[in-house]
């Protein structure tokens, strides 16, 4: 009810938006699954990664090879981004899950860091921070309007940010999503339940680097261009950040987040040049005062 | 696979558990019938959690064999030494924690939910949990088994500390276990709570023909609960038998029950 209210008032939004906004809420859509996506690691299966911009980077340029190489085709492109980041966390997490707590920081950062230094030296292949181009696509391989028009962007980002929420929500109330939350709360009492934990915390972790990489692809089909940047520690961290904020306990606590601080961001930018010091006293207040974020203010939301 | 008898659920052989230089456990061999109920006693130290702790999984044996008749139908029991906590779990090993190991932030539903979808053999899905109904039904009936569906609502961490401990053996009765090992069950609880869930477990054994390995303190319980004793002492068995033997027995009485 709340999320169909929701998804009629973003639908008739545009009508309301200047070019910018329309580009600008797509912008915001796409950040907005990345950060659920995050969300199936951090909130639900208990595993905080400072890595994640290594799937949503690889997802952005698994997008980007096969609109290069193989088609010009944006939902090809999208499964390739969502086949990169899949491959990527599957291998990350198999050494990822075998530590706890601070070591599995650790051991997302450093991936993380390795997977940048990588893209920064294999500047033939990536494009450095230089990037690599392409030419805006049309909406269906080749026919249709141009994925460059401000209201196409907005629905495409629209539509696949519903598609995430969709799966995520549904994930939330499965079984298997009460086990990612099991083995959350209580290593030893999900063992002794019957559940793998180890198994478990690697299929949380290759799901949350799926659908990060599915917002990268986003990320690649609706600005024509990626580059090594997307690769920065400053993007897991904002996955952080925005999940804090909007709250880790729902599915769509991390998407409020990320518009929120997003919006935010956009609309003192004029006036301060480091819009971090006001998004990090909101976090530091947050915490403190509302640990369960934005949307845990709200009565009806139930953990997800 | 080795010859286990019949009427026996659960065997070890020389079982063995080391910490460094301290021997816990030392070349114990037990015996559960299945059906029993069989108290675990000793002073502090003398290795009954360790015990627990090796046969339910979360410590490898250091030396030693268990094995573990899964199936009433088969002669032959499965040497279950390497196999992890989890998958002893749904083979038909549940246990209870000293200290309460439960989920705090799912409810009290939720915990015992996982519980019964592991015994019915599906790795989870992607479905609606509201579909599943059997699992739904199977959770209630553990709950009200234990004496808290009352409560079945509430978030796990919120309720009382006794409620806790019951809901950890509505956990372990939806996984269908065939051996159900409880490490002192009534520890922190009053006396009242106490007898309860002695009736409680009692019943839980009629019922299903579970067999019952118990950690417990309070010799009174211990007496009216048990059918027979397995006394540990400095890691070893001292003394095996029905509660009068072992009451009888002058080993016992010097180490244990005469006091020091």
């Amino acid at each position: 009810m709340k999320a169909g209210l929701l998804l009629l008032a973003l639908l008739v939004l545009p009508a309301g938006l200047n070019r910018f906004g329309r580009f600008f809420a797509a912008e915001i859509f796409t950040w907005a699954l990345y950060a659920m996506g995050f969300n199936i690691c951090f909130g639900m299966a208990g595993m905080l990664s400072f890595g994640h911009a290594a799937f949503f980077a690889s997802g952005a340029y698994g997008a980007t090879f096969a609109i290069l190489h193989v088609a010009r085709d944006p939902w090809l492109a999208l499964a390739a981004a969502v086949v990169a980041a899949t491959a990527l966390a599957i291998m990350v997490g198999f050494f990822a899950v075998r530590v706890v707590s601070h070591s599995f920081v650790i051991i997302t950062i450093t991936f993380s860091l390795v997977l940048l230094l990588l893209a920064h030296s294999q500047k033939d292949v990536t494009g450095g921070d230089d990037g690599l181009l392409f030419p805006p696509l049309a909406l269906f391989a080749g026919a249709g309007p141009s994925l460059a028009t401000p209201l196409v962007t907005y629905y495409v980002a629209l539509a696949v940010l519903v598609l995430g929420y969709v799966l995520l929500r549904r994930l939330s109330r499965s079984p298997l999503g009460l086990v990612f939350q099991a083995v959350r709360d209580s290593e030893r009492r999900a063992t002794l339940t019957g559940y793998d934990v180890q198994r478990y915390r690697w299929l949380a972790f290759v799901l949350s680097g799926g659908v990060a990489g599915l917002a990268g692809g986003v990320y690649a089909i609706t600005h024509a261009q990626v580059n090594a940047q997307l690769f920065d520690i400053t993007v897991s961290v904002d996955a952080v950040i925005w999940t804090l904020i909007g709250g880790a306990g729902s599915v769509l606590g991390p998407a409020v987040g990320a518009a929120l601080v997003l919006a935010f961001t956009h609309a003192v930018s004029h006036w301060i040049v480091y819009t971090q010091i006001p998004v990090g006293i909101l976090l530091i207040l947050i915490v403190i005062f509302w640990p369960r974020g934005l949307s845990g203010l709200w009565p009806s939301s139930r953990a997800s | 696979m080795a010859v286990v008898p019949r009427e026996l659920i659960l065997q070890t052989r020389g079982l063995t558990r080391r910490f460094g230089g301290l021997v816990a456990v030392n070349d114990v061999d037990l015996s559960l019938h299945d059906g029993e109920i069989r108290a675990l006693i000793g002073p502090n130290g003398a290795g009954k959690t360790t015990l627990i702790n090796v046969l339910s999984g979360l410590m490898p044996a250091s030396a030693g064999d268990i094995w573990f008749r899964s199936d009433r139908a088969t002669l032959d029991g499965e040497l279950i030494t390497a196999w992890p906590a989890a998958r002893r779990a749904r083979g038909g090993i549940a246990r209870t924690m000293q200290v309460t190991a439960i989920c705090p932030s799912l409810t009290v539903l939720e915990n015992v939910w996982l519980g019964a979808q592991r015994s019915q053999g599906r790795p989870p899905a992607l479905v609606s949990r509201e579909r599943m109904r059997g699992v739904a039904e199977r959770s209630r009936e553990c709950l009200e088994l234990a004496g808290i569906a009352a409560r079945a609502d509430e978030p796990a961490g919120s309720i009382g500390h006794g409620d806790q401990r019951l809901l950890e053996i509505a956990i372990a009765l939806a996984l269908g276990p065939r051996v159900l090992l409880l490490d002192e069950p009534t520890a922190g609880m009053s006396v009242k709570e106490s007898w309860e869930i002695v009736t409680r477990l009692r019943e839980i054994r009629d019922r299903d023909r579970l067999t019952l390995l118990i950690v417990e303190h309070d010799m009174e319980i211990v007496m009216q609960l048990a059918e027979r004793i397995t006394v540990l002492h400095l890691g070893q068995t001292l003394a095996e038998g029905t509660p009068d033997e072992v009451a009888r027995n002058a080993d016992v009485q010097r180490v244990y029950l005469g006091g020091r």
